[in-house]
């Protein structure tokens, strides 16, 4: 019943995105009968509208702040709330409560990931009448995971340090705003281009993307693999955090 | 409607759904005196304070408070200026400090007494400096009635106010209530302690189901109501007892047991004459009162 | 005292994205002494630079999303934290318990706008370059104008929406939406879109090569969008009146 709890508490975001995401994705499609090709482009490829509308042009923000919606909550808002006392007194471990909301937000994490990577390769040759590749859109979807787990983590460990839903939340929101800035200044761009988070969930790593927006070169899986650990990292901070807190 | 009455609703009724939680309820709340307001958990009394302060609005009837209808905003609003209110989860502003709490509240109110809140303060042993959020249960409950007490209203509804207070601090409430009274401060208040209310309380309404189930003075409880309890040689007859002057009626083999408002000396003869064959009669408590209501509506 | 309750309850939102906005335009205009003009495009004007940077990038990103957050709040979110009793016995009525909400969360608003204009020109003449602070004004004004939609968005889905969290997600989600919406199905009208009014992208306000304004402000426009934040306001105002507690 735990995950049923965690299930509760975190529906309505993840609802909210799943209709936002797929309202989206299903009226772009729908749209590119009629805007694609753009006048101003009329030879743009398929794929490369594909990758301006779902993948581009700050598309990835927008995952990033569902990801960190999903990592907010946890035993700091039930303290807000006054049913903290009520959850700490079950016959748990404070870790198991963690573990549990920690799987089910990240599964929702792959269900919003995964959604646009579905819609539209299913949708595009109906709707749009032009095919896309699945390969193509799983990818991404994997891309825009490495760093949405990343995303989540950390909205999950403010939540744990800080009693405030919204303290929380704009913590967690402006934290990726606060390393774009860190990065820019110490000229990330330069030294480090993998580091900046949207450029890597948009395939700007891809160094033969060309005009199609094609994905050609295997997923950056060494830099993937570094998130998981960077996420993993937060996620066992945010648990010994919720251990040793005092209620 | 009565201008004389500080409460008072005409079939006032709320439905969330299918479930009435306040059932056309004609509530009589006079000035000048403590009223406790009784019911079991879930009996509507919340429901009703909601709809008499404005927060919620009825689905059907009228009502007033302080002369002023508790459906038009702008009248309640009005109402709200002479009303203090307690309310049963006696949360304030966590990001506050208690004085930043007082002084939030003090600047809406015309009758804050500056010398009742640094009483209340150096009495309830509030430290100031410190935020709501850091503070115990107990001091939350204490500020709450602090912020309420601290005026002079001329009505003053309180939910569960001793709820999360110690024996001393209890002692202290009801001492501030009487004394509200004696200031001509109309006192409502909803509570579960019995005791409390038998203590101070001069009028008792008690809700069940959302319907009113009693309305009568602590001293005509006292002085009046009695607990008859009657013996018959076979099953009881079915006697038309007045029911002006019967709270219940319980049938056990060949006892019944009647809770008398009033005329006992009548309802003696009557039983007697219906064949009983022993009629004890005792005084009874407001609890015995409220459970014999409450079970009886069960 | 309304006001001063809004603005505890809004205080570290704002502080917050006030902090990373100013160390954002700061840091990004005291790079440019070290990387201006792109090598790619060594004929760049310092003003297109700080355009692209600020008002079309991350400033603009950021001032968006804690625009929307500042919106929310209120009595949804006090019912959650067992305060509504409190504030609704207040003896004021629900409009005078939601504008000062709304005033607080404009003037925090119009303040984030105003940030590049306070430290873009005097910390570009640090580095030896110019940016006119009359120009950063008209952006400011822009933004601060354009602003509007987006808190009296996030005011209306605080009373619309229940829940801290889901109202947040909401609110945010409404603008990444609306964003994908005029950059695609609604490209053809760039100049309904907020987001390309805010900054001048796409509209003919802006000298192409250096992204100063040769045009006056589109006020219709601007006018129109208040009268927008307006109506959801009084929309989000007569649906708190509504609402049982």
């Amino acid at each position: 019943m735990l995950w049923y709890k965690a299930w509760r508490e975190s529906r309505s975001r993840f609802l909210i995105a799943v209709a936002a995401v797929s309202v989206f994705s299903v009226g772009v499609l729908l749209g590119a009968r009629t805007n694609f090709p753009p006048p101003q482009a009329p030879l743009l490829p398929y794929s490369a509208f594909v990758w301006g509308e779902f993948y581009g042009n700050g598309r990835a923000v927008g995952f990033s702040v569902i990801a960190l919606l999903l990592g907010l909550g946890g035993l700091q808002r039930e303290r807000a709330s006054g049913s903290a006392p009520f959850t700490l007194a079950l016959p748990i471990t404070r870790g198991r409560l963690v573990v549990t909301r920690v799987a089910v937000g990240l599964l929702q994490l792959i269900v919003i990931a995964l959604l646009p990577a579905l819609i539209v390769p299913a949708l595009s040759p109906l709707l749009a009448r032009h095919a896309y590749p699945w390969s193509q859109s799983l990818q991404y979807a994997a891309l825009f995971m490495s760093w949405g787990i990343v995303w989540f983590a950390i909205a999950f460990l403010w939540s744990a340090l800080f009693r405030g839903e919204f303290t929380a939340a704009v913590a967690a929101i402006l934290t990726p705003f606060g390393y774009l800035v860190l990065y820019g200044a110490s000229r990330g761009d330069q030294r480090f281009p993998g580091a900046n988070p949207f450029t890597m969930m948009s395939g700007g790593l891809d160094r033969h993307l060309g005009g199609r927006m094609l994905l050609t070169e295997p997923l950056p899986w060494t830099a993937m693999s570094v998130l998981v650990v960077i996420a993993a990292a937060l996620l066992f901070g945010a648990w010994r955090m919720t251990v040793r807190q005092n209620f | 409607m009565n201008d004389s009455w500080i409460i008072e609703t005409d079939a006032l009724t709320k439905r969330y759904g299918a479930v009435e939680a306040v059932s056309t309820l004609d509530l009589r709340v006079g000035a000048g005196r403590i009223t406790g307001f009784l019911g079991r958990n879930g009996a509507g009394k919340s429901s009703t304070i909601k709809m008499l302060l404005g927060m919620s609005h009825p689905t059907s009837g009228t009502g007033r408070v302080l002369g002023h209808r508790i459906d038009d905003a702008r009248a309640n609003r009005e109402a709200r200026r002479h009303v203090a209110y307690v309310a049963e989860d006696k949360q304030t502003y966590a990001y506050m400090t208690v004085r930043q709490m007082i002084a939030f509240t003090r600047s809406f109110y015309d009758d804050w007494r500056p010398d009742v809140e640094a009483r209340l303060l150096r009495q309830y042993e509030l430290p100031i400096h410190r935020k709501v959020k850091a503070l115990s249960k107990g001091m939350r409950t204490k500020l709450a009635l602090l912020l309420a007490l601290a005026r002079r209203p001329r009505l003053l509804i309180l939910d569960e106010p001793s709820e999360g207070l110690d024996p001393v601090s209890i002692e202290q409430l009801l001492q501030s209530l009487v004394a509200a009274a004696a200031d001509e401060t109309a006192v409502f208040f909803s509570s579960h302690q019995i005791a409390e209310v038998e203590r101070i309380a001069d009028h008792v309404c008690m809700l069940d189901r959302g319907r009113l189930v009693l309305d009568a003075s602590l001293d005509a409880i006292r002085q009046d109501f009695r607990l008859l309890e009657i013996g018959f040689a076979h099953e009881p007859p079915r006697v038309d007892w007045p029911a002006t002057d019967v709270g219940s009626i319980r049938t056990t083999g060949r006892q019944v047991r009647i809770l008398a408002k009033c005329n006992v000396d009548a309802m003696i003869e009557r039983a007697y004459g219906a064949g009983a064959v022993s009629v004890e009669t005792s005084a009874v408590s407001l609890r015995e009162v409220f459970l014999d209501q409450a079970t009886e509506q069960a | 005292m309304l006001y001063y309750k809004a603005w505890l309850e809004s205080r570290v939102r704002f502080l917050a994205a006030g902090a990373v906005l100013s160390l954002y335009c700061l840091t990004f205009v005291q790079r440019a002494r070290l990387d201006f003009p792109p090598a790619l495009e060594p004929t760049l004007p310092y003003t297109a630079h700080v355009w692209r940077g600020i008002y079309n990038g991350l400033d603009m990103v950021v001032f968006i999303i804690m625009a929307a957050l500042l919106g929310l709040g209120g009595l949804e979110r006090e019912r959650e934290l067992g305060t509504d009793g409190f504030t609704l016995a207040l003896p004021v009525d629900r409009a005078q318990l939601l504008w000062p909400r709304v005033a607080v969360a404009m003037v925090e608003m119009a303040a984030l706008a105003a940030i590049p204009l306070v430290v873009v020109p005097w910390t570009s003449a640090t580095i030896g370059r110019a940016y006119p602070a009359a120009h950063a004004a008209r952006f400011a004004i822009l933004f601060a104008t354009t602003g509007t939609l987006w808190v009296s968005a996030g005011v209306l889905v605080s009373v619309a929406v229940p829940g801290s969290y889901a109202s947040m997600a909401a609110s945010l989600l409404a603008q990444v939406t609306s964003a994908a919406v005029f950059s695609g199905t609604l490209r053809a009208h760039p100049s309904l879109s907020p987001f390309n009014v805010m900054n001048g992208a796409r509209l003919s306000l802006l000298d192409r090569s250096t992204d100063l304004f040769i045009a006056p402000l589109p006020w219709i426009t601007l006018a129109a969008f208040l009268l927008v934040s307006a109506t959801v306001l009084a929309g989000a105002s007569a649906i708190s009146r509504r609402r049982d507690f």
